[in-house]
């Protein structure tokens, strides 16, 4: 039968236990910020490119409808030889020519 | 209804240094702290080493109600002026804030087992921190489960607010009612040698947690500007000519 002092005996353990889990624990947080930060920074760079890319290709899509707009504004205007001002006719000849 | 807010900057690398800066004084702080604490602190005359929990369970236990409370004021803020911003720092604490709440109840139940001889007791202390644990978790949880960013911010903002009627019921929860825990530490309460390690771990705790919030509010709000960002097809395009001019050119 022992004697028993109140005094609580065989503690260690727990300590470690308790300072052991909060290490675990913490650390674990801190690496899944780390790499949940790092997929997010790659994840909105590979976003960026894509939007970067999906406005250059509209943009020259619009480019493109554009000129072919012009080209047969100019088109029309020389067929019915009735260009508005001499400068356009001038400027309307070489697409004439370009389209022939 | 809030106004439709406008997504955050996606990079915002101060944050990140600041950040990083708390959580780095913090983790100097607690391993002085815990070195002090584990090695060079002296055994209670009636707990013996199982005293030394202390320096890791209450700076963790404060920092719950801390983070909490971040919560509940980036919520307040979100409903009366909402940004981004104030729906960043709510998710970051709630994440932690939740993290950190169940860590408490894990150290507590490790410190109940040789000084209550139970794991568990459903004394008031416990039972209102496992309700805060649960309720904070369930809002997390709420997050997840809208995807409409809007809705989401709103919705977990309301419900962080109600969640958080109980944070100050735990903490005059040892005062309210006769409970098997112990009150709170005055700066009385504890004898020098055993106070010199919670000096130094309780704001190392603050700052580390503080430098999960920074960072971890910088992760949503990133994912917030990513999420908002119009599809590239939707976007109008200045250069694209207008259907007039089209129809106009044919």
């Amino acid at each position: 039968m022992g004697t028993f002092t109140g005094r609580i005996v065989g503690d260690w353990a727990f300590v470690w236990g308790a300072y052991g889990f909060s290490v675990v624990v913490l650390a674990f947080y801190a690496l899944s910020l780390f790499f949940r930060g790092r997929a997010e920074a790659r994840a909105s760079a590979v976003a960026e490119e894509a939007h970067r890319l999906e406005q250059e290709a509209a943009a020259a899509t619009a480019q493109a409808m554009t000129d072919r707009t012009d080209r047969s504004d100019r088109t029309d205007r020389t067929d019915r030889s009735d260009p508005a001002t001499p400068a356009e006719s001038a400027s309307a000849t070489p697409a004439k020519a370009e389209d022939a | 209804m809030p106004e439709i807010l406008s997504p955050a900057s996606p990079s915002k690398s101060r944050a990140t240094q600041i950040g990083l800066v708390l959580a780095g004084l913090g983790v100097v702080l607690l391993a002085i702290g815990v070195y002090l604490g584990l090695f060079v602190s002296p055994p209670d005359a009636h707990m013996g080493n199982v005293v030394r929990i202390l320096y890791v369970h209450v700076p963790t236990a404060v920092s719950t109600l801390g983070t909490f409370t971040v919560a509940f004021v980036a919520a307040l803020g979100f409903l009366w002026r909402p940004s981004w911003k104030f729906d960043g720092v709510l998710e970051a604490s709630l994440e932690v804030g939740v993290l950190l709440a169940l860590m408490t109840c894990a150290q507590g139940s490790i410190w109940a087992r040789p000084t209550w001889g139970v794991w568990w007791d459903w004394d008031p202390r416990l039972t209102t921190t496992a309700v805060m644990l649960f309720s904070f978790g369930g809002v997390l949880a709420l997050r997840y489960f809208v995807d409409d960013p809007v809705r989401r911010a709103m919705w977990s903002a309301v419900a962080t607010i109600v969640a958080y009627a109980d944070v100050p019921v735990v903490h005059f929860s040892v005062r309210w009612w006769s409970s098997l825990h112990q009150k709170q530490l005055t700066g009385t309460s504890l004898p020098g040698p055993l106070k010199t390690p919670l000096m130094l771990t309780f704001p190392g705790m603050l700052l580390l947690v503080s430098g999960f919030v920074v960072l971890r509010a910088k992760l949503a709000m990133r994912r917030r500007a990513t999420e908002l960002a119009p599809p590239p097809a939707a976007e109008p395009n200045p250069v694209a000519p207008t259907p007039e001019a089209v129809e106009g050119g044919r």
